[in-house]
C-alpha cells in the first residue's frame, strides 16, 4: 500500500518536472486577489482596473521621465505633461470651458472596426447610464449632463463643461474608468435585459488597446494576448499571465524562485525581511501620492475646536510610525498636497511634541482626562491596527482617552459613507494625481464623495472653486499654495504618512513605468 | 425496493430543509453589518450614486418583499447574480465546485486508505509501542493547523527541495487546462486524452492533498481505534475466538464490519464539511474552490453567492448522509428502512 503511494507520488513529481517552461515573451504576475467584474465603466477592484488598463486605451496619457533622470531609479510619468493617446490633439475654447478632442485617424481595433468619435460618445454614455457606474467622477470632471457632449464629426468630439475644470484633462489620462470601448463590437452583444452590455463586458473585453483577452479561469488566472495591429506599435510582451495567489508568503516564494516575473501587494514587513537582499529580485521603493490619515469628525466638540485638532497633530509620533509600522517604507506627510503631486510645498509645522500638545489642550480649556474619543478602524488591516495602538498610547500620553473600535470592513465602508464616527483611520489613493483633485477630495464641503470629516470652510471652498476653474498655471499655483497653508493651520484631518509603493520584480525585467495610480502597462515591458 | 423508497423519502425531506435554510441565510446575510450598495459603488461614489444603486439592487424594499422576490426567482431557476461579476451564481458555483470536489474527494479517499488500517492495527496492538506512536502521531495531526502544515509543505517541497510544483492552483504554469467537458480537470484530461494537463493537475494536487490528508487521517485513526476496541470486547468476538475461527476472519469479518459504523458517520460529516469548508487550504494553495469563493462573497456583502452556497452545502449534506444511511444498511443487515 505504502510503497505504491510512494511510487505514485514520485511519478507525479517526475511528471511535474517534465512540464514545459514558460514561453519566451510571456510575462507572469502573481496577484493577491480575484480578477473579476472588469467592465471598465463600473470596475472598482484594482486588478480589474489593471486588466482594463492593458486592454483599453484612453484619450490621453502622460509623457514619462526616463529612469536615469528619475529620483527613484525607475521610469515614471510626468503628471504635468499630457500626451495624446487615442486623441491626437486637443484644444481649449472659451477660456477652457469647452474642450475639443481631435481623434487619431486610422486606428483599427482587434475586431477590425475603425476608431471614431462614436466609440468615445458611447463609452461616456455607458459611464453615465449604467446604474452600477459612479457618475461622481464625471461630475468632478465638470460634466453635469450628457447633452454637453457633442459629436462634431467622425474624428472630433467636444465637451462643454460647467466651468473651466483643472481635473478634466488629467482625468482622461489617469482613470481606467475613462477607457474607450469598441462601441460597434459591444453593441452586437447588447440585449433588452442588458442595454449597455454590462454583463457581457464584465466577462469579455472589446479591446481598443494593446492586449486582448486570451483566456480566463475564474478564481485562478487571466491571460492577455498582444494585439499585433496596435497603433502604438507591437507590444514587447506577447502574453501577460495573471495568476491569483491569495497567500502573500507564496507570492514571495514564487518571485524569489523566479517562477513569476513580478509579484503584487507585498507588505512592507515581507519586503524588508524577505526580498531586500534576495538574489535575482529587484525592489524599488517609491513614494506614493496616497496618504494614510486619521480623520476627525469636525462637526462636533471637541474636534470642532481647531486647537484640539492641532494638539492631536502635535501628539502623533510620526517617525515611530514610519519606522515601526512601515519598516521605513514611508515618508512624512508635510502638506495636504503630497510630495509627488504638482505644486507641493512643505507647510506642516507639526512634529512630535507632546508638551506642545498638552499646552494647546490647556489653551482650549481641556485638562488631562477631560476628552474621550473613539478611534475606529477596519479589522482586516494589520498596519492600521498597529497605527491605532501607537495613536492610543500617544494620545493617552497627552491626556486624551482613546477608545479603540475595530470594525468589520463591510460595516466600515458604511460608517465612512455616513461619517458615523469620531476619529477613523483611512487610506486614500488619488487616482488623479493633481493638486486640485487632491484638495477637493477631503476638504471641500460639497465634494460629494470623500470629505469624511465633514470639514466646512467657506474661504477654502471659494479658493478651491477658483483654482479648479483657473487655466493660468501661475495663478493656480498661488491658490494651491494658499490652500495648503490654510489646511496646515486648520488640520481637519491628521496626515500620518505617505506609504511607499514597493515594486517587487525580477532583475531581468525592463520597461517598467511607475504610475501614481499603481497600474502597470505591459506593452513596453519585457522579461527577457 | 424499500431502500429506494427510503432514498426518495429522504430527498423529499430536502424541501423543508431548503425552505428553512433559505430563510435563515437570507436574513443572516442581510444582518451582516454594512450596506451592499456602498460596497458595490466603490470608494469613488457620491450619495446620489449610492441611492441609484440601492434602487437598482432593490435594497430599498422591505426585507420580506426582497425574500419573496428571491424565492420567486428561484422557482424560475434564477438564483441571482453576483454583483461583483454580474454572472449567475449557479454558473459560478459550478465552476468552483469541481476544484473542491477533486481535492477533498482525493484527500479523503487516501486518508481512509491510511487511517482505517492504522486504526485497526492500533486497536489490535493496544498499549504496544506502535499504538503509542500512532496515538502520538494522530494527536499531532489533529493539533497542527492546516495553514501551518500547508505553508511548511510549500516551503520545503517547492522552495527548498524544488520537487513540488508551485502553489498556483489546479494547473501548472504554461499548461493549459483541459478542454471543458465536465469542469473536473482530472476527468476532462482523461476524456480528452490530454497527457500534460493530466500530469499537471495531478501534481498540483499533491501538496494540498498532503496537507489535507495529514489533517483528515488522524481523526479517522482515532475513531477506528476506539470503535474497534469496543467491538473487540463484545461477547460474539469471544465466542468466535472460542469456536476457533482464524484471527484475520474474526478481525475483518466480525470486528471491523461492526466497528465501521461510527467511522462512516464521521467520514460522512467530514466530507460534507470539507467540500465547502476548506477555506484555509484553498487560500494557501491558490485553489479556486467553493470555500474561498463564498468567503470572498461574504467579505464583499455579495448576497446571492452566499445564499446559493449555503443551499448547495445543505443539499450536499443531505445527499452524503443519505449515502451514509444506505451504507449502514449494507454493512449491518440488522438495519432496515
Amino acid at each position: 500500500m505504502k510503497r505504491s503511494l510512494v511510487v505514485l507520488l514520485s511519478m507525479l513529481v517526475g511528471l511535474a518536472l517534465c512540464a514545459p517552461l514558460a514561453l519566451a515573451g510571456d510575462f507572469t504576475v502573481a496577484v493577491g486577489a480575484e480578477l473579476e467584474g472588469w467592465d471598465p465603466h463600473t470596475a472598482i477592484f484594482f486588478l480589474a482596473n489593471e486588466i482594463n488598463w492593458n486592454t483599453y486605451d484612453r484619450l490621453l496619457t502622460f509623457e514619462t521621465i526616463p529612469a536615469d533622470e528619475s529620483p527613484y531609479g525607475v521610469e515614471m510619468i510626468d503628471s504635468t505633461r499630457l500626451k495624446g493617446m487615442l486623441a491626437e490633439s486637443w484644444e481649449l475654447e472659451e477660456n477652457g470651458k469647452v474642450v475639443v478632442f481631435h481623434l487619431r485617424k486610422g486606428v483599427i481595433f482587434p475586431s477590425g472596426n475603425e476608431f471614431t468619435s462614436e466609440d468615445v460618445r458611447y463609452s461616456i454614455e455607458r459611464k453615465w447610464e449604467i446604474p452600477t457606474a459612479s457618475r461622481w467622477i464625471l461630475n468632478v470632471m465638470g460634466l453635469s449632463t450628457l447633452d454637453n457632449m457633442v459629436v462634431v464629426d467622425d474624428y472630433t468630439i467636444k465637451f462643454i463643461l460647467d466651468a473651466p475644470n483643472a481635473i478634466f484633462l488629467p482625468g482622461w489620462a489617469f482613470l481606467s474608468t475613462m477607457s474607450i470601448v469598441d462601441a460597434t463590437e459591444l453593441k452586437k452583444h447588447v440585449t433588452d435585459d442588458d442595454p449597455y452590455g454590462h454583463d457581457y463586458l464584465n466577462l469579455n473585453i472589446v479591446p481598443t488597446g494593446p492586449y486582448t483577452l486570451e483566456s480566463y479561469v475564474p478564481g485562478s488566472e487571466v491571460i492577455l494576448k498582444a494585439y499585433e495591429g496596435y497603433w502604438g506599435g507591437v507590444p514587447t510582451t506577447d502574453r501577460i499571465i495573471y495568476k491569483v495567489v491569495p497567500e502573500e508568503a507564496n507570492r514571495v516564494l514564487l518571485l524569489k524562485s523566479g517562477d513569476v516575473d513580478m509579484a503584487y501587494f507585498i507588505s512592507a514587513e515581507q519586503v524588508s525581511s524577505q526580498l531586500m537582499d534576495a538574489p535575482g529580485v529587484n525592489v524599488f521603493s517609491i513614494p506614493t501620492a496616497g496618504s494614510q490619515y486619521f480623520c476627525l469628525q469636525t462637526t462636533r466638540e471637541p474636534l470642532y475646536n481647531t486647537l484640539v485638532r492641532r494638539a492631536i497633530a502635535y501628539a502623533v509620533p510620526y517617525d515611530d510610525l514610519i519606522e515601526n509600522v512601515m519598516y521605513g517604507f514611508a515618508s512624512r506627510a508635510t502638506s495636504p498636497v503630497p510630495t509627488l503631486t504638482a505644486f507641493h510645498k512643505d507647510v506642516y509645522p507639526y512634529d512630535y511634541n507632546p508638551d506642545k500638545a498638552r499646552e494647546l489642550l490647556a489653551q482650549a480649556g481641556y485638562g488631562p482626562g477631560d476628552i474621550t474619543l473613539t478611534l475606529s478602524y477596519r479589522l482586516d488591516n494589520p498596519d492600521e491596527e498597529a497605527v491605532a495602538i501607537y495613536l492610543k498610547d500617544a494620545l493617552d500620553d497627552v491626556g486624551i482617552n482613546v477608545i479603540i473600535d475595530k470594525v468589520a470592513s463591510t460595516r466600515f465602508s458604511e460608517m465612512r459613507g455616513s461619517q458615523d464616527y469620531e476619529m477613523a483611520l483611512l487610506f486614500w489613493i488619488p487616482y488623479v494625481n493633481n493638486p486640485v483633485y487632491q484638495l477637493s477630495y477631503g476638504y471641500h464641503s460639497s465634494s460629494g464623495c470623500c470629505n469624511y470629516g465633514r470639514y466646512t470652510n467657506a474661504t477654502f471652498d471659494a479658493m478651491l472653486d477658483a483654482a479648479k476653474a483657473e487655466t493660468d498655471p501661475v495663478v493656480q499655483e498661488g491658490l494651491v499654495n494658499a490652500m495648503q497653508e490654510l489646511i496646515a493651520g486648520e488640520v481637519p484631518i491628521i496626515l500620518l504618512y505617505h506609504p511607499n509603493r514597493q515594486i517587487t520584480i525580477r532583475d531581468n525585467v525592463t520597461g517598467y513605468v511607475y504610475w501614481t495610480n499603481f497600474l502597470v502597462r505591459y506593452d513596453v515591458m519585457s522579461a527577457e | 425496493m424499500r431502500l429506494t423508497f427510503f432514498v426518495i423519502r429522504r430527498l423529499l425531506q430536502l424541501i423543508p430543509v431548503l425552505i428553512g435554510v433559505s430563510v435563515i441565510t437570507f436574513t443572516t446575510a442581510r444582518l451582516l453589518p454594512g450596506n451592499a450598495a456602498i460596497m458595490a459603488a466603490g470608494p469613488l461614489a457620491s450619495p446620489e450614486d449610492i441611492e441609484r444603486l440601492e434602487k437598482h439592487m432593490k435594497l430599498d424594499r422591505p426585507i420580506w418583499e426582497q425574500y419573496f422576490a428571491y424565492v420567486n426567482d428561484i422557482f424560475h431557476g434564477d438564483f441571482g447574480k453576483s454583483w461583483r461579476t454580474g454572472r449567475p451564481v449557479l454558473v459560478e458555483l459550478w465552476e468552483h465546485f469541481p476544484a473542491s470536489f477533486e481535492l477533498v474527494t482525493f484527500s479523503l479517499f487516501v486518508a481512509i486508505l491510511i487511517g482505517i488500517p492504522l486504526g485497526v492495527v492500533a486497536a489490535i496492538r493496544q498499549g504496544s509501542r506502535l499504538d503509542q506512536l500512532l496515538r502520538g502521531i494522530s494527536v499531532g495531526g489533529i493539533s497542527i493547523p492546516v495553514f501551518w502544515s500547508g505553508l511548511v509543505a510549500i516551503f520545503v517541497f517547492y522552495f527548498l527541495l524544488k520537487i513540488a510544483p508551485p502553489p498556483i492552483g489546479r494547473i501548472g504554469f504554461s499548461v493549459r487546462p483541459p478542454e471543458h467537458v465536465t469542469g473536473f480537470y482530472i476527468l476532462d484530461s482523461i476524456l480528452t486524452l490530454n497527457g500534460p494537463a493530466l500530469a499537471s493537475s495531478l501534481s498540483q494536487l499533491a501538496l494540498p492533498s498532503l496537507t489535507l490528508i495529514i489533517a483528515m487521517t488522524s481523526p479517522i485513526i482515532r475513531i477506528t481505534r476506539s470503535s474497534m476496541l469496543d467491538v473487540l470486547k463484545e461477547d460474539y468476538i469471544r465466542s468466535a475466538k472460542a469456536s476457533g475461527l482464524r484471527r484475520p476472519v474474526i478481525l475483518f469479518r466480525d470486528a471491523l464490519k461492526n466497528a465501521l459504523l461510527p467511522v462512516i458517520t464521521l467520514i460522512g460529516g467530514y466530507y460534507g464539511y470539507s467540500l465547502g469548508g476548506e477555506v484555509l487550504v484553498e487560500q494557501i494553495f491558490s485553489w479556486p474552490g467553493m470555500g474561498r469563493y463564498s468567503v470572498e462573497a461574504i467579505f464583499n456583502l455579495d448576497y446571492a453567492p452566499v445564499q446559493a452556497f449555503v443551499m448547495l452545502t445543505a443539499v450536499l449534506y443531505v445527499a452524503i448522509y443519505t449515502i451514509v444511511d444506505v451504507l449502514y444498511a449494507i454493512i449491518d443487515p440488522r438495519i432496515r428502512y
